[in-house]
């Protein structure tokens, strides 16, 4: 009786202060949960903001005001590469800001092109988006489409899309507007081990510069024993694009998306036959397969001895040579061999998006600045000497070759720009726009992957266009 | 027995964290994706378009689905099975051994406190084609060329060997336990009547921990379906061509690769029907066919 009442009492109170405890708890959590302030989007940085003071309108006009006093502003980028090129991401944003005192560019590196892609459409449909994104040059269409971005000649009127480099803005203008601006512009390169050429017999100043040629110096190498293969390069459609390009092949119809939605892929083309042909009966066993677009195991391949010569991108050039240097290879360079008379492949690497927000004038001017001053001669300059991507800015190469930098390094960088100089314009290697870019360059890889494992060639091209086309029926442009 | 609460409003109160939680990040999501996978999507959702059951007709019409859906199932087998045969074994010798038993069963689940990921980078270390000193090993001892980079069988014995390495040790545990249940009456009864070893892992064990074992093969198949994902990931990214892109990594490169969220949600479906199916199957057979009576 009142024993128990007087436990039921008790039990009840601390039953009450448990339940009013918990309850607190629970409120504090819940206030620690809503994500207001700090990082946007948890990828690194909030999305620029505009610092203090602006006008609050939506300054993204057309025109370029030079009447607008100077204010502190805060931007933000997300350059795709981190680790090495990292720094000099900060060296030359660091630059930036020393020029434009008023400037702060809050920078992320995300790791790779496929995180940065994933981290901008995440941080853009969260509304939360960086000022300048990076992306791949593959994902040109599915950027525009996005609507997540705005033409940069929306952002910045006086760019001149004659300043940069031929090659490199075939992506970066779509359907006559200047959408992105090339950073990170890379072909192929050969690197070839010295002392394996003349292990086998064969010149040492002297690689390959057809595809015949390359087979037949790869498979001398693997006859006389030197090395277990005679080449490796990651098994990427970077290489079939550009040896389809290098024979005035298309790789889509519609002049590579170039002059409307493509419908078909033209891998099975004469073309494309050559290559593959070439690729798994003229070369065949001494191809050394480092697995689907595996950069890192086609260059350890190298760096070990286990292959004697290695193609991988210019944009690589600098950590590459210094990685061969520290284990003392004698390497030399070449470009890509290529099947026939060479007019130059379409040119790899990324470009800088402007990402569609609201801005006050201060902001939309110090994003055009940014973008100016980034792709501008002498960041790209410093860009080229540390990483070896060509510079988006012709005047960077006069001013690199006027400072003697091509002079210096004749057997590497010059190589490399020989190779560029050699481009000459034509609609296959002005740059491929597909929708479903990414899923059709897959395939081509899991395709060839399939032939070194003898599937016959005829029916991987069948099933590559079949796959293709089906792709590219389901996408639709905006 | 006394009432812990004497009104229900309070344990619902103290749910609901949980029930928000699990609300929130796992249920509000597994809806919405019922709702994306009737959308065609842009750049992770950017725009999208309803499309009905397009997606689905999409994935019926997709010979590469099609196989990835195939070499799913073959995949799960191989791991289901091989697992659960060499956790038995491993557990059955723990078990039976006079001395040393905690040494033995914590080497044994070293590799369970690892993640996949971690053991699927030791692994590629080991027996990368090129540089794995235990590649080196196993061509000079067996002359066989061990490119699994290049092989397709070779791809798919390499993934199942290290998602069985990953998951032994969570089997064993639990076989353990079972194995340790069992009242020592029978050991005894059986080592009396001169039983060997083989028969009474056979005949008398295993029938024992039936159920455990049937929740095994349940759990280890839904994680064949699922947790393999980091192996491939590392160690063949799907290849060599498709060979081992199972449905987890395809739903992975529809959603990451090409950030189409619709036929992504599409592929997760699929994959909650058959492993919920599966598991279901697993459910009934395990409880028309299990042995609950004891050892007595």
């Amino acid at each position: 009786m009142t024993v128990e009442g007087s436990r039921g009492e008790r039990t009840s109170r601390s039953r009450r202060t448990v339940l009013k405890a918990g309850g607190a708890a629970i409120a504090v959590g819940l206030a620690g949960c809503t994500g207001d302030g700090g990082d946007g989007d948890g990828d690194g940085g909030d999305g620029g903001d505009g610092g203090d003071g602006g006008d609050g309108s939506d300054g993204d006009g057309g025109g370029a005001s030079t009447d607008t006093p100077v204010q502190d502003v805060t931007i933000s980028f997300w350059p795709a590469w981190g680790g090495y090129y990292e720094e000099t991401f900060n060296e030359m944003v660091s630059t930036f800001e020393e020029r434009n005192d008023h400037i702060t560019v809050e920078m992320s590196a995300q790791g790779s092109y496929r995180e940065s892609k994933n981290a901008l459409f995440n941080a853009a449909n969260a509304g939360d988006p960086p000022d300048v994104g990076h992306l791949d040059k593959g994902n040109a269409i599915v950027a525009k489409d996005s609507g997540f971005f705005k033409p940069v000649e929306e952002v910045w009127p006086d760019v001149d899309p004659d300043n940069y480099l031929g090659p490199a803005m075939g992506t970066s203008i779509i359907e006559g507007t200047i959408w992105s601006i090339p950073f990170n512009n890379s072909q192929i390169i050969l690197y070839y081990n010295k002392d394996h050429f003349e292990s086998a017999g064969l010149d040492p100043e002297t690689p390959p510069q057809s595809l015949e040629d390359l087979s037949s110096m790869a498979n001398t190498i693997v006859d006389e024993g030197v090395a277990d293969y005679g080449v490796s390069w990651p098994n990427h459609a970077w290489w079939i694009n550009s040896w389809l390009a290098e024979q005035e092949q298309f790789v889509s119809d519609q002049e590579n998306g170039r002059a409307g939605e493509p419908t078909e892929v033209l891998y099975d083309s004469d073309a494309g036959q050559t290559v593959f042909d070439w690729w798994m009966n003229d070369l065949g066993d001494a191809y050394h397969n480092p697995g689907i677009e595996d950069w890192g195991s086609s260059e350890q391949a190298f760096q070990n001895g286990v292959a004697s010569m290695h193609m991988n991108s210019t944009g690589s050039l600098a950590y590459s040579l210094s990685g061969f240097e520290e284990n003392d290879i004698n390497v030399g360079v070449g470009g890509l061999p290529v099947p026939g008379d060479r007019i130059g492949h379409s040119m790899g690497g990324a470009a800088v998006w402007v990402s569609d927000k609201d801005r006050s004038e201060a902001e939309r001017q110090a994003v055009a600045t940014f973008l100016e001053e980034m792709t501008g001669p002498d960041l790209q300059a410093l860009y080229h000497r540390q990483t070896g991507y060509f510079p988006s800015h012709t005047e960077s190469l006069t001013n690199l070759e006027d400072s003697g930098w091509f002079d210096d390094h004749p057997d590497t960088y010059d190589v490399a720009r020989q190779q560029l100089d050699a481009w000459e314009e034509y609609p296959m290697n002005k740059g491929i726009l597909m929708g479903p870019a990414f899923n059709i360059y897959e395939e081509v890889a899991r395709q060839s992957d399939n032939m070194l494992q003898d599937k016959d060639i005829d029916q991987a091209l069948t099933d590559l266009t079949e796959y293709g086309n089906r792709e590219l029926e389901r996408y639709e442009r905006v | 027995m006394k009432e812990v609460y004497t009104r229900s409003w309070q344990a619902y109160l103290l749910l609901l964290p949980t029930l928000l939680a699990s609300g929130v990040f796992l249920y509000y999501p597994a809806l919405d994706t019922f709702r994306l996978s009737l959308y065609k999507t842009v750049a992770a959702g950017a725009r999208s378009v309803y499309v009905g059951l397009d997606n689905f007709v999409w994935l019926l019409e997709s010979p590469r689905y099609h196989y990835s859906f195939g070499i799913s199932l073959v995949f799960a087998a191989i791991v289901v099975v091989g697992t659960l045969v060499i956790s038995i074994l491993v557990a059955y010798l723990i078990y039976r051994v006079s001395s040393g038993t905690s040494f033995y069963l914590v080497t044994s689940m070293v590799s369970y406190s690892f993640s996949f990921a971690i053991i699927a980078s030791i692994m590629l270390f080991l027996l990368h084609p090129t540089v794995g000193i235990a590649t080196y090993v196993i061509e000079a001892t067996t002359g066989i060329t061990f490119d699994w980079l290049s092989s397709d069988p070779q791809a798919i014995l390499v993934v199942s060997v290290t998602t069985i390495l990953k998951m032994i040790g969570y089997n064993v545990i639990f076989l353990i336990g079972a194995l340790s249940s069992i009242p020592q009456t029978i050991n005894e009864t059986a080592r009396l009547d001169g039983v060997g070893s083989f028969r009474m892992l056979t005949r008398v064990y295993l029938p024992l921990i039936s159920p455990t074992i049937g929740f095994l093969v349940i759990m280890n198949t839904v994680y064949a379906f699922f947790l393999p994902f980091p192996v491939i990931d590392i160690m063949t990214s799907g290849g060599p061509g498709n060979t081992t892109s199972i449905l987890i990594y395809e739903l992975y490169q529809t959603a990451f690769g090409s950030n189409q969220m619709g036929l992504a949600a599409t592929q997760s479906i699929v994959l909650f029907v058959l492993v919920g199916g599966l598991m279901l199957l697993q459910l009934y057979l395990s409880d028309r066919y299990g042995h609950y009576g004891g050892g007595m």
